[in-house]
Order: structure tokens, then C-alpha cells, then sequence
């Protein structure tokens, strides 16, 4: 009899934990709702493309989240970076509505961009493969401090180039000295 | 019309919540997993969480055959074999295999203090560093780890017997790669194909050499889907003198950018790039005929000026053309091929015949002395 008596004050307790926890979740849902989706603080972000003529790159100044986690922010350059050029003189370093599979910075400053196969499907020339590591580079650098290197990798794994010409079997390494210019 | 305890009918599902929720066997569960090895049948605890199956690190490292080691302090886990190292990091999705990198979807976890890898980070640790297919049959609930029944997907370059050209007794050997198969690689305006324009340089180039009695190698042919590793090793093997390959970019104004092998200040970027490869492989095997090959580049950058002929660089990159030869290479990137100046560059006889004139200059200069009769 005391067991039963136990196990149903144990069942008891977690049971109020339970509806506790349900009219609480309740009523901070209601109150977000009225409050709408939350606001996120954007910051300045400069990203570069390859310029119509595809002989250099183009500087835009893009927006991201504003985040002091070296992650958080990379991820948020690799999404303006997706988003594509605003002005009509630069061209998309990726194909439109595309998005990497994943992005994950390591301790040692390298950044790993996961991408699927279909992304680098698309006939790439030389000079297109030079500019898309180059404008890669280049906002990394100005963006992502922490960053040091990074890696493209198709489906997770490592492969021999880009497309046909510049190679992805390495990482590429960001000079250090440019990294406030 | 609600009862005098309104809330009372939420205990209900809360009980039963709770109860799967504490109990073990609602998401552990024993299968049977079958040894590559010696066809040893042994019994591992899994986790199965939605669609994904869990397996301890250790369980793991014994299916494939490797020490396996796990540091609680810094969550990091190893796995050694005869042939191949893997290691990563708890609650992280990159994991290395014999140096390579490699993300997973559902990163190793800790799950009742002991470490756990997804069959996904399983099935790509045999793949990629042991040469076995890892196969889980979720209605029999087990884990058959095989010898690879495929190729793995590695980087090196695929074997498979390719004709090599004899070269004429004294003549210099030139090997000319048109860079794509023939319908292949950039598509500029006028129909131009990078692989069609490149076999039109290369065949152009080769008549002329053979007019001077020397060997113009074509790499290959309309037909030839050889791999940009099976002309570096084809290039090696008829022992060329130089290599020059072809190559075309929609891309960019019209004129000829030329690049050579180095892995230092991509294009004058700063980027510099490390192959996970180490030293000596295949992938550095353009380094040290690096310095010849920019002295070519130089003097083939300098003729197309003074031909008049819009030339860039030279620039170094790592390309993926010039990897593995190791006679003095460089890449011509024929640029704007979308521009109506780009697509005459690479279509004109005439144009043709200007830029193959400047190439072939330096190249026999840079090539050296013809070899003796033997």
C-alpha cells in the first residue's frame, strides 16, 4: 500500500511538474505572439562579387546579424554572400537560391563550406573559378577576423576542383597582413 | 461541456510522456552488427533517435577493425588502423580521415556518458579511410560492414591503360592538352566550347611543330574523356619537354591570360594553398619544374604583346591542368569567350595562327636543345 502511495506522489509531482511547465509554455507563447517575431540588429557587412565584365571584383555593402560569435557570423557573411549582388554591376558568386549544406568553423580558424554537388555542377571557366575563390577570400577576410583558411567541400567530402580548374583538394589560406586592408 | 478539473484529461498523455521518456529500452536497442573481418557476428547497443541510428565510438573502431581511443577532457576521438587515422571531435561535424576533411550531418555525441558517431560518420570512415561499405538494414536491425564493393571516391588519379605516342628519335616532345573533351567546359557566344577551341589550338600548334620535325602530343583527341590526371600522367609518359594546355573563359575581356603551377599568392590574391595531400605526392609534382614554367609563361605573356594580343599574368595558381606534370607547363586561358572579340580570338584562322606563332617561340626556346640521334 505505502508503494502505491509513493509512486503515485512520484507521478503526482511530475505531473505538476509537467502541467507547470505546459501553462508556462502557454502563456510565454501567447505573449511572444503579441509581441511579433523578435527584432534582430543587423550590421554593416562588405561583400565583394565578380563585376559584370568579370575582370575584378565589386565591393556592395550587405547587412547581417549583429554577433560577437565568430560562427554565428561567418555563417551570417556565407548568407549575404548567398543573397547575391544588390547593384546590376555585379555578378552572383553562386547560383540563386542556392544554400550551403553546412558551415562550421573549426578552433584552428578554418572555415568548412559544405555545398551540394549542384552548386558546382554549372560549366565554370578559369577566370570565373579564380574570381569566386578570390571574392570568397577577400570578404572573408574583412568580415571574419577569426577565419584563416577555408575549405569548400561537395556533399561533405573533399574533391579535385572547383569545377575543372581551381583546385579543392586543400585549403586555402588568407594572407594575415591583408586582413585589415 | 468541461468536468469540475478541466486539466485533469492532460495527466493522462503526461504520464505516459514521462514514462517513455525515462525508460531505456524505448530508444536503446540491441542489434546484431557482422565484422568486415573474419565474418564475427557480435551484439552492440545502438540508439536510435528519429531516423538516425547512433553507435558507440568504440563499437565502431572494433567493426572496422581500429584502436579507438576517447579523451573525456577534450571530447576528442580517434580511431587508428593499418592504413588509415580518423579523428573529431564531440558535438562538432567535422571529422578527418587520413587528413581529408569531412562534415556530417549529425555531428558524434555524448548519450549517457559514452560517445556515439551517427551511422553516417560509420558508413564514411569505412568509405573513405578503411575501403568498406557500411550497410544498415533497419528491418533486421543490423550493421553489415564489407569490403568496398566500388571504387572509393578518392583523390588519386584513376588507373586504367592509356596508349602512350612514340616520339620521333630527335625531335622535342611538346604535349598539348586541349584541357576539356571536346563538347566539354565553358560555353561561349558563337557556339564555342572551351574543349572545342582548345583542340583547335593544340591541332593547329602541332602542325607546325611537326613542320619543324618535331612531336606535338596531342593529349586528347575529339573522342578521349581522359581525366586532367590521365594527361598529366600521359604528358610524364612520353617523357614531354614542355606541356601547354588550353583552356577558355566565359568570363572576363577578350585576350589571353596565362597562367603556371604554384601553390604561393594565388593571382596575386595573398591566398595561398596547402593540398591535404603531404609533400611529395602527386598534387606537388609541378613544383619543381615551377620556376621553368613561369619563364615560359613570362616569355609566351611577352610575344602575345608584342603580337598585339591582349595577355595577362603570368599568374600562379595550383590548377587542377597543370597537377602532377613535371616538365615545364603552363595554361593558356583564352578570356571573354561571351564577347564577340573573345569568340574571334579563338575562331579566326588568322587569329590562330598569330597566337600560335607566339607560343611556339618560347616554347622550343624554353625546351632546350633537340635530343641527339640515338
Amino acid at each position: 500500500m505505502r508503494k502505491i502511495a509513493a509512486v503515485a506522489a512520484v507521478f503526482a509531482v511530475l505531473a505538476g511538474a509537467w502541467f507547470g511547465w505546459k501553462t508556462w509554455n502557454s502563456r510565454r507563447q501567447s505573449l511572444s505572439r503579441v509581441a511579433g517575431p523578435a527584432v534582430v540588429e543587423s550590421v554593416p557587412c562588405p561583400v565583394w562579387f565578380p563585376s559584370r565584365d568579370g575582370m575584378d571584383l565589386c565591393e556592395e555593402t550587405a547587412s547581417r546579424p549583429k554577433t560577437d560569435d565568430p560562427a554565428q557570423k561567418l555563417a551570417g557573411v556565407m548568407e549575404a554572400l548567398h543573397r547575391g549582388p544588390a547593384t546590376p554591376c555585379s555578378l552572383h558568386l553562386f547560383p540563386e537560391d542556392s544554400s550551403p549544406r553546412a558551415v562550421f568553423l573549426s578552433a584552428d580558424g578554418t572555415a568548412y563550406l559544405d555545398y551540394p554537388k549542384s552548386v558546382f555542377e554549372r560549366p565554370m571557366g578559369l577566370r570565373e573559378e579564380f574570381l569566386f575563390i578570390r571574392a570568397l577570400g577577400k570578404t572573408l577576410l574583412r568580415n571574419c577576423p577569426e577565419v584563416k583558411s577555408f575549405v569548400l567541400l561537395v556533399d561533405g567530402a573533399p574533391r579535385d576542383f572547383i569545377s575543372s580548374h581551381m583546385p579543392a583538394h586543400g585549403k586555402y589560406l588568407l594572407p594575415a597582413s591583408m586582413q585589415k586592408k | 461541456m468541461p468536468g469540475p478539473y478541466p486539466h485533469l484529461r492532460n495527466l493522462f498523455p503526461a504520464f505516459s510522456l514521462i514514462l517513455l521518456a525515462v525508460s531505456p529500452a524505448s530508444f536503446a536497442e540491441t542489434i546484431r552488427a557482422t565484422t568486415h573481418a573474419e565474418g564475427q557476428t557480435r551484439t552492440v547497443q545502438v540508439i536510435r533517435e528519429g531516423g538516425d541510428i547512433f553507435i558507440p565510438v568504440f563499437a565502431c573502431g572494433a567493426l572496422l577493425g581500429a584502436d579507438t581511443r576517447w579523451d573525456k577532457a577534450t571530447n576528442r576521438w580517434e580511431m587508428r588502423g593499418k592504413s588509415a587515422q580518423a579523428q573529431g571531435f564531440l558535438d562538432e561535424p567535422l571529422l578527418t580521415v587520413s587528413g581529408q576533411p569531412f562534415i556530417v550531418r549529425v555531428p558524434p555525441r555524448l548519450i549517457n556518458s559514452i560517445p556515439y558517431l551517427s551511422i553516417e560518420a560509420l558508413r564514411l570512415l569505412g568509405r573513405h579511410g578503411w575501403d568498406t561499405d557500411v550497410t544498415w538494414e533497419a528491418v533486421t536491425k543490423e550493421i553489415f560492414v564489407r569490403p568496398a564493393q566500388a571504387a572509393a571516391v578518392g583523390l588519386a588519379p584513376r588507373a586504367r591503360t592509356i596508349a602512350v605516342p612514340a616520339i620521333p628519335d630527335g625531335a622535342r616532345a611538346i604535349a598539348l592538352d586541349p584541357g576539356h573533351s571536346r563538347q566539354a567546359g565553358a560555353q561561349g557566344i558563337r557556339g564555342t566550347t572551351e574543349g572545342d577551341m582548345g583542340l583547335r589550338f593544340c591541332t593547329a600548334l602541332s602542325a607546325t611543330l611537326a613542320a619543324l620535325d618535331e612531336a606535338g602530343v596531342i593529349l586528347r583527341g575529339e573522342a578521349d574523356d581522359l581525366t586532367q590526371a590521365e594527361t598529366a600522367s600521359l604528358a610524364n609518359a612520353i617523357r614531354a619537354d614542355i606541356m601547354v594546355s588550353f583552356h577558355g573563359s566565359v568570363f572576363g575581356t577578350a585576350g589571353v591570360a596565362v597562367w603556371y603551377w604554384g601553390m604561393a599568392n594565388i593571382g596575386g590574391t595573398g591566398i595561398n594553398f596547402a593540398p591535404f595531400e603531404p609533400p611529395g605526392g602527386w598534387v606537388q609534382a609541378a613544383g619543381p619544374a615551377a620556376p621553368r614554367s613561369a619563364a615560359l609563361a613570362r616569355r609566351i605573356v611577352k610575344a602575345l604583346k608584342d603580337a598585339g594580343i591582349p595577355a595577362r599574368g603570368p599568374f600562379a595558381a595550383p590548377l587542377a591542368a597543370l597537377e602532377g606534370v613535371t616538365c615545364p607547363a603552363v595554361v593558356l586561358d583564352f578570356e571573354g569567350l561571351s564577347t564577340a572579340e573573345g569568340a574571334a580570338l579563338v575562331n579566326h584562322a588568322e587569329s590562330i595562327e598569330q597566337v600560335t606563332l607566339c607560343v611556339l617561340r618560347p616554347v622550343l626556346a624554353e625546351a632546350g636543345p633537340r635530343p641527339a640521334h640515338q
